[in-house]
């Protein structure tokens, strides 16, 4: 391993995950558009070409938001929910193939952040530990609809997961 | 041990991104709590209890029971897909299947005399 593979890897982590975050605005778009087309109304058509902006000003309408945390609510575990959804989130395109491989200096590098050999795995791994951010956030809200709405959630991902793998 | 490499790096990129979201979340909104605001939300109705209320140890015995024993079972079917052309060729399978339904049977005997399933 020298430092060029490291510099490879790292460029390649970060044009894909950055890549992957650049998906995220076009596909919330993508959703609300095909679900406006469904129901027979406009959806976002005001910021923007046919309303593309939208998810952009939303984020940084998000960003802006206040943040309340309940007293009564577990603090570590409250605030602990949002990372523990959007890290597994994150970590599977680690084992997703996205393009065919280029040649860069006399070497073929693999568009992929990893090639893992146990690749299918890691993905059914990775992607039920999204679970755990639900549950947290619904326990830790000390909230009794959100405590159901989380083992509702809990429930469906174990039972569609078994079928699955 | 190599491949799993680039799965650390995107880690700590995600970690640094997910708290860098926070972060900027925490230090550009307003912060005004009020008494409402800090109180559990549900649905505007006043909230009555708490929400973590202690139950029965023994749902969550049963529970864990279906759930070991769902799973053991959901085995059986791709043993049923391939049953019938193997068994032409000899009672490996057959075989196999006893012993792992027989371990089955023996963790239910377990579970009987250990009187789990008996809701008291």
């Amino acid at each position: 391993m020298t430092w060029l593979d490291l510099t490879i890897m790292v460029l390649k982590v970060l044009l894909i995950y950055v890549g992957l975050i650049q998906v995220v605005p076009v596909m919330i778009w993508v959703e609300r558009k095909g679900a406006a087309l469904i129901q027979d109304r406009p959806g976002p058509n005001r910021v923007g070409p046919f309303g593309m902006f939208q998810p952009i000003a939303d984020a940084v309408k998000f960003l802006f938001k206040e943040d309340p945390v309940p007293t009564s609510v577990n603090k570590l575990l409250y605030n602990l929910g949002p990372f523990l959804t959007l890290l597994p989130a994150s970590l599977t395109i680690a084992a997703l193939p996205i393009a065919d491989f280029f040649v860069f200096s006399g070497r073929q590098i693999p568009v992929q952040i990893t090639e893992l050999d146990v690749g299918i795995v890691y993905v059914l791994a990775i992607s039920s530990l999204g679970i755990y951010g639900i549950l947290f956030g619904g326990w830790a809200s000390n909230n009794k609809f959100s405590l159901i709405g989380a083992m509702r959630s809990a429930s469906q991902m174990v039972s569609y997961e078994i079928p699955l793998a | 041990m190599e491949a799993f490499l680039p799965i650390v790096i995107l880690l700590i990129f995600a970690i640094i991104v997910s708290v860098a979201i926070f972060v900027i979340t925490n230090v550009l909104g307003p912060n005004n709590p009020t008494a409402s605001k800090l109180s559990v939300y549900e649905c505007g109705v006043k909230p009555e209890g708490n929400a973590r209320q202690p139950f029965r140890n023994q749902f969550y015995l049963i529970a864990v029971l279906f759930l070991l024993f769902d799973v053991e079972g959901a085995f059986f079917l791709p043993w049923a897909l391939v049953y019938r052309e193997s068994i032409l060729s000899g009672g490996t399978l057959l075989l196999a299947l006893i012993v792992y339904m027989s371990l089955m049977v023996l963790g239910l005997v377990y579970i009987f005399k250990k009187d789990c399933l008996r809701f008291r």
